[in-house]
């Protein structure tokens, strides 16, 4: 067959490879400031952009989308230009999204620290930039197809089947998450409400880590493992049965997210069951890439690359078994809301994307510039990052288990044994200093690698184009004209394989969600649920933009610890107006469901301006600008038009009525604070914010 | 029978159809794999190790 001489193009790598470790430091950098936060609640600074409630977003948007996102396209575009023998299908396009890709992550940034946020986890940043998002998603899929349709090697690799899971799935997550009402320029609410809004958004959140943060990265195991260990992936069998099962199991297991929640009991046991079962692909998968090492463990001693994928491979196997245990009910009553969960993602997070993703750079830098890595101190950045990995875990661990157990603990006369929520966080406070040493030390790490890699680009020359040769795609069918059937005729076949691919995921998606909003009796409404007057949702809206659900959650779970601590049950007919829903997946601070009543307006006054004065011993932030901000009331109108048009029931024409609504309720607030010696004014953003959370659980609250 | 499966309150039947559809197709898919020529599949798992690059560094180096 006459071979046909082409290019690699080397520059799209360097440049995701450049924003990769850019923005890891950013990432990193920031994690370790909200880590410190918890301990030490000055270093919030007292102004709203470094506050813990905007940066924690901030953070875990930097390093799933800007850290791993720049990573996984690092790895990608240099593995399917070799794996299909084909330059990519468009430089532009590879342009295109490389830049569009970086605005994202610039418009996310300044967004979420100046509180524009749709408050749903890993889904956070406005419609606009929504909408960029899709438009760049499409750039890499057109790129990706037509490269898949100008190959030069008649089958796809594995490697490669995980990245087109990843583009078709990723799609259809974030458009059906994404759907919502806009506000304003950026500010938006979820079409979906309540107990909807919250099985969508975890089977998006879920799969968020399913689709971005693991296919992907199993693709670039499955490529760059054999590479650095210079041997065969260990079973191309196993691979098959990998894939399939894996993106067909994955896709369901979002509700687990919600167990003991308001979420239908139907629900929560598909999110259990599949879960479970979701272990044996991931094993499956774990085994394949540790195999390949087989009879090159020997090389595990001396190469960096090798050990920083034995440990990112184990810590997935370890994140997925423990994944799945945390499925089952009883585990999760102890586990959910506490840092058992941090514990569990962070392992995911710096074990294996972290290290992946390290391991590659290590291995494809010196490619890139023709040269040796410059020193041995990736050996160092293995051993402080592995530390590192342990001092972060072992505390979260720790303090997850200790906070679980305390909530639940009754004193033999069967009161709680801990009702002050405060002495539960003071108890774990060592644990989160220890944290933010695992974080610091992984944050060293980082800053080693790119020292290393910078004297290693620098000592080399890079490499913008590679030459290769191979066979044409046609000239190969003319060679190989025996038929096929079964996988082996799939593999050949790129755009069946996408539409495979996509049924498979389809079918949980649609199953686990549809029967949500199409059978009524799932959500059984309460006719003392009303919608929230103009000022609460105006409170409502600051309470999403300072991202007090990354600490509060307002889900009252049906367990006798909780229902004593918290109040009555959560019922899946209060949140019908909770556009999004708001119950958070975190307790650093107390539950706030029922927050309304319990203390009078004059506390929250006091306790937002200063926790300490009202709380001795609290680490919440304060918010001094919530007293002297001024509530923007013109908004008022066209955020309650937008609730109408998706369902909540105000009457015709109330926009004009609201803002007046909104002055009086405000008032009697105001006269209120008054009558306790505060003085301020019914325009200020504190009177909206106390309005809402005196609004919380009152509905259904026994008088 | 069939509105009782186009019938989306009948949820049961529909999760169980998709735990029973995973495990056929999951069971088709490992005899099919099982029967895949060995050829192919070493092949295959071959194909990292040649990136056809003229002039990229051996791996090692």
């Amino acid at each position: 067959m006459e071979l046909e001489k082409f290019r690699y193009d080397n520059r799209i790598v360097r440049m995701f490879m450049m924003a990769t470790v850019l923005w890891g430091v950013v990432g990193f950098i920031v994690g370790l400031l909200i880590a410190l936060q918890i301990p030490f609640p000055g270093l919030n600074f007292g102004t709203p952009f470094t506050s813990f409630g905007r940066l924690r977003p901030l953070h875990t948007n930097a390093v799933i989308f800007a850290f791993v996102g720049n990573a996984m396209f690092l790895g990608y575009y240099y593995m399917i230009q070799r794996l299909l023998k084909t330059r990519n299908y468009s430089d532009l396009l590879g342009k295109i999204h490389f830049w569009g890709w970086q605005l994202i992550i610039v418009c996310a940034a300044v967004t979420l620290v100046l509180g524009f946020t749709t408050a749903k986890e890993y889904a956070e940043l406005e419609w606009p930039i929504d909408i960029l998002i899709t438009a760049i998603w499409v750039v890499w899929g057109i790129n990706m197809i037509g490269t898949l349709l100008i190959r030069r090697e008649k089958h796809l690799y594995v490697g490669i089947w995980f990245f087109i899971a990843t583009l078709v799935t990723v799609a259809v997550l974030h458009i059906t998450n994404s759907m919502e009402m806009p506000a304003g320029f950026l500010k938006s609410y979820s079409i979906y409400a309540g107990v909807q809004d919250a099985l969508v958004q975890w089977w998006y959140g879920h799969n968020a880590v399913a689709f971005f943060l693991t296919t992907p990265y199993l693709g670039l195991m499955y490529y760059y493992m054999p590479k650095a260990a210079n041997r065969p992936v260990y079973s191309y069998k196993l691979s098959i049965i990998h894939f399939w099962s894996l993106i067909f199991l994955y896709i369901w297991a979002g509700p687990h997210h919600l167990l003991y929640s308001a979420t239908p009991d139907w629900a929560q046991s598909l999110g259990t069951v599949f879960s479970i079962m979701l272990i044996a692909p991931s094993w499956g998968g774990m085994l394949n890439g540790l195999l390949t090492l087989r009879g090159a463990w020997d090389r595990v001693r001396e190469d960096p690359v090798l050990k920083f994928f034995v440990i990112a491979v184990t810590a997935y196997g370890m994140a997925t078994f423990e994944g799945p245990m945390l499925s089952i009910k009883s585990v999760n009553a102890i586990a959910h809301f506490t840092d058992w969960i941090i514990a569990h993602v962070h392992i995911g997070a710096l074990g294996w994307n972290g290290f992946m993703a390290f391991g590659i750079l290590y291995w494809l830098v010196p490619r890139l510039y023709g040269t040796q890595l410059w020193s041995k101190l990736a050996n160092w950045h293995f051993w402080i990052g592995t530390l590192a990995i342990l001092f972060y875990a072992v505390p979260m661990y720790w303090s997850g288990i200790t906070q679980g157990l305390m909530w639940k603990q009754f004193t033999p006369d069967g009161i709680l044994q801990y009702p002050n929520f405060l002495e539960t966080v003071l108890q774990i406070m060592p644990l989160h200093k220890l944290r933010a040493v695992g974080g610091a030390l992984y944050l060293t790490g980082a800053v080693m690698m790119v020292f290393n890699l910078y004297r290693t680009a620098k000592a080399g020359r890079f490499i913008p184009e590679e030459e290769a040769e191979a066979p044409s795609l046609k000239s190969q069918m003319v060679a190989d004209e025996k038929s096929y059937w079964g996988h082996r005729w799939l593999e050949s076949r790129p755009i069946q394989f996408t539409v495979l691919s996509a049924v498979a995921i389809l079918i949980g998606s649609i199953i686990g969600n549809v029967p949500m909003f199409v059978v009524k009796s799932n959500i059984p409404t309460i006719a003392s649920v009303k919608p929230y007057t103009p000022l609460e949702l105006a409170g409502r809206d600051l309470y999403q933009r300072e991202g007090c659900f990354n600490c509060h959650s307002q889900m009252i779970r049906p367990f006798r610890s909780e229902t004593e601590r918290y109040g009555e049950y959560a019922k899946a007919g209060e949140y019908v107006y909770d556009h999004p829903f708001l119950w958070g997946s975190k307790r650093t601070g107390p539950d706030l469901l029922r927050e309304g009543g319990k203390y009078p307006n004059a506390w929250h006054f006091r306790h937002m301006d200063d926790p300490l004065s009202m709380s001795p011993g609290s680490i919440m932030p304060r918010y001094p600008w919530l007293i002297t901000d001024q509530l923007r009331a013109s908004t008022v109108k066209s955020r309650i038009g937008a609730m109408r048009s998706i369902g909540v029931p105000y009457p015709d024409g109330y926009e004009e009525k609201a803002v007046a609504d909104l002055k009086d309720q405000a008032e009697k607030i105001t006269v209120d604070l008054a009558m306790a010696g505060i003085r301020t004014t019914p325009d200020r953003e504190i009177i909206a914010l106390i309005a809402y959370l005196q609004r919380l659980g009152t509905d259904i609250k026994a008088k | 029978m069939f509105k009782n499966l186009l019938d989306f309150s009948a949820w049961n039947g529909w999760a169980s159809l998709s735990t029973v559809f995973f495990f056929v197709l999951f069971t088709g898919l490992s005899i099919g794999v099982f029967f895949l020529k060995k050829s192919h599949t070493q092949r295959m798992s071959l194909l990292p190790l040649d990136d056809g690059a003229a002039t990229a560094p051996k791996n090692g180096e």
